[in-house]
């Protein structure tokens, strides 16, 4: 029953040249004048920094979930790491971690996001019939 | 002798007396079979993020340990016989975790997960690092 040890020995990596993609760049900022108008403007396509890598970076604990349940959807799906920026090592012991805290009940497997989804759904509703009474 | 982490799943009905007695049978089986374990430390009666066996909850236990990797094989198998055990993890590790382990510490924080969530096992809410897309699933 018990699984694969991984270390979670991170190797820092180099900072990278870009900014974080946070700050937009306004080449970016652009929206694309072809294809979808409607998305918000695309993120700069800078590589995120490994958030488990560095000197005083947290260690992949299945037993940290707080930290750990940053990394997965509201459904409970674990996040590519393409979008969390999490580099491939990493993401391989965030993936055993995230599967042993499903084990042990910390986390569930399938994240019930439908009630939160109709709580967040219905606030507005809510705000904008109390408002207009 | 390798190290072994392991956490077990107690049955939400135990009281805090059987807790503790299930505690120590592990630990003089870890004794038994030839290990010596380092530290015990109790989670308490926590809410599980889903039903195991009808338990909505469960009394956590954490064991370090040294022993023999026979011995764990044999510490398993009485796990699996003891009706009180909802659930038990073994990992090797390399070394043993200084102090508190992250789910007390945490605790320590005032936030607890999903015990303050509320509605049990459905209030949890997991908060993605961001959301850069509109859609859920890219």
């Amino acid at each position: 029953m018990s699984m694969p040890q991984r270390s979670s020995g991170s190797s820092s990596r180099p900072a990278s040249s870009r900014r974080d993609r946070d700050d937009e760049t306004p080449r970016n900022a652009v929206p694309s004048a072809e294809g979808e108008g409607d998305q918000r403007p695309r993120r700069p396509r800078g590589r995120k920094r490994c958030p488990f890598s560095g000197p005083n970076a947290p260690k992949i604990d299945y037993k940290d979930i707080r930290t750990i349940a940053r990394y997965v959807s509201e459904r409970g799906k674990i996040m590519p790491a393409r979008l969390s920026g999490v580099s491939a090592k990493n993401q391989r012991a965030l993936a055993t971690a995230i599967k042993r805290a499903r084990f042990l009940a910390l986390m569930p497997y399938v994240g019930d996001s439908r009630r939160t989804v109709n709580q967040t759904s219905a606030m507005p509703a809510a705000s904008t019939t109390s408002s207009a009474a | 002798m390798p190290l072994y982490e392991t956490v077990i799943i107690g049955r939400q009905d135990l009281a805090t007396a059987q807790v503790d007695e299930l505690t120590q049978t592990v630990q003089t089986k870890i004794t038994e079979l030839g290990g010596k374990t380092a530290k015990t430390e109790s989670w308490g009666l926590r809410s599980l993020a889903y039903k195991i066996n009808k338990n909505r909850k469960g009394h956590y236990v954490l064991f370090h340990f040294e022993a023999p990797p026979q011995a764990v094989h044999e510490l398993e198998r009485t796990m699996r016989i003891n009706e009180d055990v909802l659930r038990y993890l073994t990992i090797k590790i390399d070394e043993f975790e200084e102090g508190q382990s992250a789910i007390l510490r945490q605790r320590d924080d005032g936030d607890e997960g999903f015990e303050r969530a509320g509605g049990g096992d459905r209030g949890y809410r997991p908060r993605p690092p961001r959301r850069d897309n509109t859609g859920d699933e890219a």
